[in-house]
């Protein structure tokens, strides 16, 4: 049977080629490797933390290591992950389009971004970097490790990601099969569209930053250095400007996965279709107004501070909006209980509580204590290993028989979410309480009277990575011996899932004939 | 696909990409407007040690570059092809013009002990606020200099497929979005010039 | 084009209108005043070659907006950063 796997046939015409899914699964298979080492990563600082004394790693290395554990997930996993890997896989079927807007800057990006890593990957190998993922001067400029070229590394990834944007608003705003209007775009196309308005905007910030810190470190500007006159708090104002809204471009698209699961699964449309729509450019948009809610205690202004801290909690109402529309479309519908809905299930209950916790620590009278606590870490876990990752398991298993044509075994399939949602809780729960009773983040020793809270903190984690080291498993197995699947074993309306699974080298042998109104991603039987 | 979506296409992307290098000049900006807030004295002085003629001078070719490329799309859209790409080589020249100002007040400056970095402590150097703005003044053009260099590449190789009629008074496409980014460069050095060389209090 | 491109006259009259507002915050520097006009005039060169070279007059809304937003989100940048210096 052809299909994009098999045809064009040959090593070559995979590594030149200009299909948007082989890339788009060239990404989703690197992106699963950086996920392992950013987990293994933290695996051993968890294993490390068992004992108050840490007699696993000195203090340098756990430094290193949790810096790396960041870089690595941050930008080698999650910026990447879902608009990338599933984003180009998707996008050009969601929307009858023969490929996306530039295929060979597609291609490019996947391989800039292999560079960057590589790059990235040096830095670790020479040593590693030691001031945490945040590159904060003037430290940054002084420490004796391989600060310029870990800088380097994710400078370069961020072209790969301002390349991926730009591919996809251009193929959004003129790929649309005929007919096919805004307003009729599925709910995920509408995510990545915001996502890579924010790719756009606010990467090259982050390229600024990550450039002036090289440039000091290099040569000693002193920029940032008060030594020089410098204030290392407007650092933080740049790199926070691109970093709080690269937390948007990580949680946007997993927001678009679970609309897409919560409508296939419930054979219903989205309820409040335009709501959704408004919240996603809304989040997109309110969440460049909030980045000095990360400097509430650096030593900014009172002023600053309110205004950001007010700023803050909008963004909340957003994501609102978005959990009662989701659910609102599940209540009272009669919904098949596969693994995608388990994650999705997941997905809301943790997400929720993290968005909670973000609410909690955008007000500053009650972040001057959380500040730099585990507290503050529980809360970012919450959303982007509760919310993100769980959102990309969702995808994996959701998308799986689309791109394969077979399925896995929903035995083991059941029982791994099971391990992920209990292991994630088990880990990240008790760093709530400890960082409430004071727990700062990124030491390496403790007082003992923390000890059961790492403890079981540790617990979870190792039942977590057994949960995803299952996933990976069974589903490497599925790609081989799954049962087939059918072309549409869901019983989706979406677009995507209306060509063969997998689907054929060219997408559509013609362009399609959809009638994007009366037979939408979203046109299931009215229930009675 | 149609040529109007086609053009749609990359012109959205060249806008993108504009939008993205004004969002890297940002932080500078930024960084500009809040030191200069700390230490308005020590830039205001450090505007008066920057060499007023060729800041004047190099704004005064950059419009001109930009007007250039703008008739010689003009021209192009009315089949003048030829006196085009005579403007396209005018362009051209300007841009080596600018970098060639830029690298001699760079050099005088190095002379006078204004080296960012380690310079700034065995130079004649005062104050902490003027070691910024020499910081910035140095990056910021640094910046836009290398942006004027992509500039030239890319006028060049516009400027050489009209002559190898690659590029015509019918299908012009990939001139105008080049115009479009020179005019960027230019924008940019619209605020430079005051930054660093008007605004002394 | 959505509207027909700058005449040639239109062209002109930019470049000369450029030259003109250079020359003036160029006097007001060498007399030693107008910081925040120098700026001032700066935005409306820039503004000018916007319109007219770059054919944001006559171009696609989505140019338009693209262009606006990126020049929003440099100035929210540095007011976020001035409302933290400005204030301390």
């Amino acid at each position: 049977m052809s299909n994009f796997w098999n045809e064009p046939r040959g090593l070559k015409s995979w590594l030149l080629t200009r299909d948007h899914k082989r890339i788009g699964v060239m990404y989703l298979f690197t992106v699963i490797v950086f996920l392992m080492l950013g987990g293994a990563f933290a695996l051993i600082l968890r294993l490390s933390l068992v004992e108050p004394n840490n007699a696993l790693v000195s203090a340098h290395t756990y430094d290193r290591l949790f810096t790396h554990h960041g870089i690595t997930m941050v930008w080698l996993f999650m910026i990447p992950s879902i608009p990338s890997a599933f984003g180009n896989i998707l996008i050009p079927l969601m929307i009858g389009a023969r490929d996306v807007a530039f295929p060979r800057i597609n291609l490019a990006s996947y391989y800039i971004f292999v560079i960057g890593a590589i790059t990235v990957l040096v830095a670790l190998v020479a040593g590693g970097v030691d001031t945490g993922w945040t590159f904060y001067t003037p430290y940054s400029a002084a420490s004796a490790t391989a600060v310029t070229c870990a800088a380097l590394g994710v400078f370069i990834t961020g072209i790969s990601s301002i390349l991926t944007g730009l591919n996809f608003i251009a193929t959004v705003h003129t790929m649309r099969v005929s007919g096919m209007r805004w307003r009729d775009l599925p709910l995920f196309v509408w995510t990545i569209y915001a996502t890579s308005i924010i790719l756009v905007l606010a990467t090259p910030v982050l390229g600024l930053a990550l450039l002036l810190v090289g440039a000091d470190h290099a040569w000693a500007l002193g920029i940032f250095d008060p030594a020089s006159g410098g204030d290392p708090v407007l650092f933080e104002h740049i790199f926070w400007f691109y970093s709080h809204p690269a937390v948007y471009i990580m949680i946007l698209p997993g927001m678009g996965v679970i609309s897409e699961v919560v409508s296939t699964m419930s054979h219903r449309k989205p309820a409040w279709y335009g709501a959704i729509v408004f919240a996603t450019i809304g989040i997109a948009l309110v969440g460049f107004l909030t980045w000095g809610h990360h400097m509430f205690v650096a030593g900014i202004s009172t002023f600053d501070a309110g205004l950001f801290g007010i700023l803050s909690m909008m963004v909340a109402i957003f994501s609102a909006i978005k959990v009662f529309a989701w659910t609102s479309t599940m209540y009272g519908g009669r919904i098949t209980i596969s693994t995608p809905i388990l994650y999705v299930f997941t997905f809301i209950f943790l997400f929720v509580f993290g968005g909670m916790s973000g609410v909690a620590v955008a007000t500053t009278s009650l972040d001057v204590h959380w500040h730099d606590t585990y507290f503050v870490v529980a809360h970012f876990h919450f959303i982007m290993v509760g919310g993100t990752l769980t959102a990309f398991l969702a995808a994996l298993h959701y998308w799986f028989p689309k791109l394969t044509g077979k399925m896995y075994s929903e035995v083991w399939a059941k029982l791994a979410c099971a391990a992920v949602a209990l292991g994630f809780i088990l880990t990240f729960t008790p760093q709530f309480l400890l960082g409430n009773a004071g727990m700062p983040r990124r030491y390496a020793t403790y007082p003992p009277q923390y000890q059961w809270l790492h403890v079981l903190s540790t617990a979870g984690a190792c039942l977590l990575a057994l949960g995803m080291l299952t996933v990976l498993l069974y589903l490497i197995v599925a790609v081989f011996a799954g049962t087939p699947a059918g072309d549409n074993p869901w019983g989706s309306k979406s677009f995507e899932w209306r060509s063969p699974s997998p689907p054929p080298h060219e997408n559509f042998p013609a362009p399609p004939v959809w009638n994007t109104r009366t037979d939408g991603p979203y046109a299931y039987e009215e229930e009675t | 696909m149609n040529a109007y979506l086609e053009e749609r296409r990359y012109r959205i992307a060249v806008w993108i990409v504009i939008a993205s290098e004004a969002l890297l000049f940002a932080g500078l900006f930024a960084l500009y407007a809040n030191y200069r807030t700390e230490y308005p004295h020590a830039f205001g002085e450090g505007v008066q040690e920057d060499i007023q003629w060729m800041g004047g001078a190099n704004t005064f070719i950059l419009l001109t570059s930009s007007f250039m490329i703008a008739y010689a799309i003009h021209l192009m859209r009315h089949g003048r092809a030829a006196i085009a790409s005579w403007l396209l080589i005018g362009v051209i020249v300007c841009g080596g013009a600018f970098l060639v100002l830029k690298l001699a007040e760079w050099g005088q400056h190095a002379h006078e002990g204004i080296v960012p970095g380690i310079g700034y402590y065995t130079g004649t150097f005062h104050g902490r606020g003027t070691v910024l703005f020499f910081t910035l003044y140095y990056l910021m053009t640094g910046l836009h200099a290398l942006h004027v260099i992509a500039g030239m590449f890319l006028v060049t190789w516009v400027f050489l497929r009209v002559r190898a009629r690659t590029i015509t008074p019918e299908r012009h496409m990939a001139l105008e979005l080049v115009a479009l980014y020179w005019h960027f460069v230019d924008v940019v050095w619209v605020f430079l010039w005051p930054m660093f060389y008007l605004m002394r209090v | 084009m959505s509207k027909s491109p700058p005449s040639a006259l239109v062209l002109v009259l930019t470049f000369v209108a450029l030259v003109v507002l250079a020359a003036a915050s160029w006097l007001l520097s060498v007399a030693g005043t107008g910081t925040g006009v120098a700026l001032a005039i700066a935005a409306a060169k820039a503004l000018l070659i916007g319109l007219f070279f770059m054919e944001l007059v006559c171009g696609h809304a989505t140019d338009r907006t693209v262009a606006a937003v990126a020049v929003l989100f440099v100035v929210l940048l540095t007011v976020g950063m001035l409302a933290d210096v400005a204030y301390r």
